[in-house]
């Protein structure tokens, strides 16, 4: 297990995007950052409330959903912490807990794309630009046949 | 914000950005599951609706 890729992974768990940030993909991080940040502010925003585990009554969806939520990390427990402050009685609470839900589930991909991109098991660069990479690189492995003749060489004059 | 359209529109295109980013490296690749993921969402709620609303009646 590569070090590299636990540090990315414990950065992503902390926040969206800090894993991508580590990983030197900073245009990336920052638009993780925002999408998910969006989702959950905004499900918070909407009245919406997070799942938590004690809140389940013991059932395994509402467990499972609040293992999801807690995917956005410090987000989620800053939100427990300041309260939530969402409404069952409002019109927009089943839409503000689907935000949050969903804001921690990306949370949680991009956990384990922190993970992929560490070990090389993606691929970092353009499909193009690794074509052209690989045709250079093909090109230089095949052994010349002839030794290189200057090109004005004049020839044996015919006897 | 409680507009249900507007909360559907923001979803999904929060959404279709999230996994196009995700899953595409090039711009133009991007744009193209940008647009599949969204459209599939949004368009394909608004259908969906639609033909229930019919069914309903």
């Amino acid at each position: 297990m590569k070090r590299r890729a636990l540090v990315a992974m414990a950065l992503a768990v902390l926040a969206p995007g800090a894993g991508h940030f580590y990983l030197g993909r900073r245009a990336r991080a920052l638009a993780f950052f925002l999408i998910v940040g969006t989702m959950f502010a905004t499900g918070l925003s909407i009245d919406g409330t997070l799942y938590t585990v004690a809140g389940s009554g013991g059932q395994i969806l509402p467990r499972l959903a609040a293992l999801a939520s807690m995917g956005s990390g410090l987000l989620y427990f800053a939100g427990l912490f300041f309260g939530s402050g969402g409404s069952i009685w409002s019109a927009t609470y089943e839409y503000g807990r689907t935000f949050t839900l969903t804001a921690g589930l990306m949370n949680l991909l991009l956990i384990l794309d922190c993970w992929d991109l560490a070990n090389g098991a993606l691929a970092t660069e353009p499909v193009d630009a690794q074509e052209k990479e690989s045709s250079a690189s093909r090109d230089a492995e095949i052994p010349a046949t002839e030794p290189a003749r200057p090109f004005d060489e004049p020839g044996e004059p015919p006897a | 914000m409680k507009s249900h359209l507007a909360l559907m529109f923001l979803y999904a295109a929060c959404t279709a950005a999230f996994f196009a980013l995700l899953w595409r490296d090039e711009r133009r690749e991007r744009v193209r599951m940008f647009l599949i993921i969204f459209c599939s969402l949004f368009l394909g709620a608004i259908a969906i609706g639609w033909a229930m609303y019919g069914w309903a009646r």
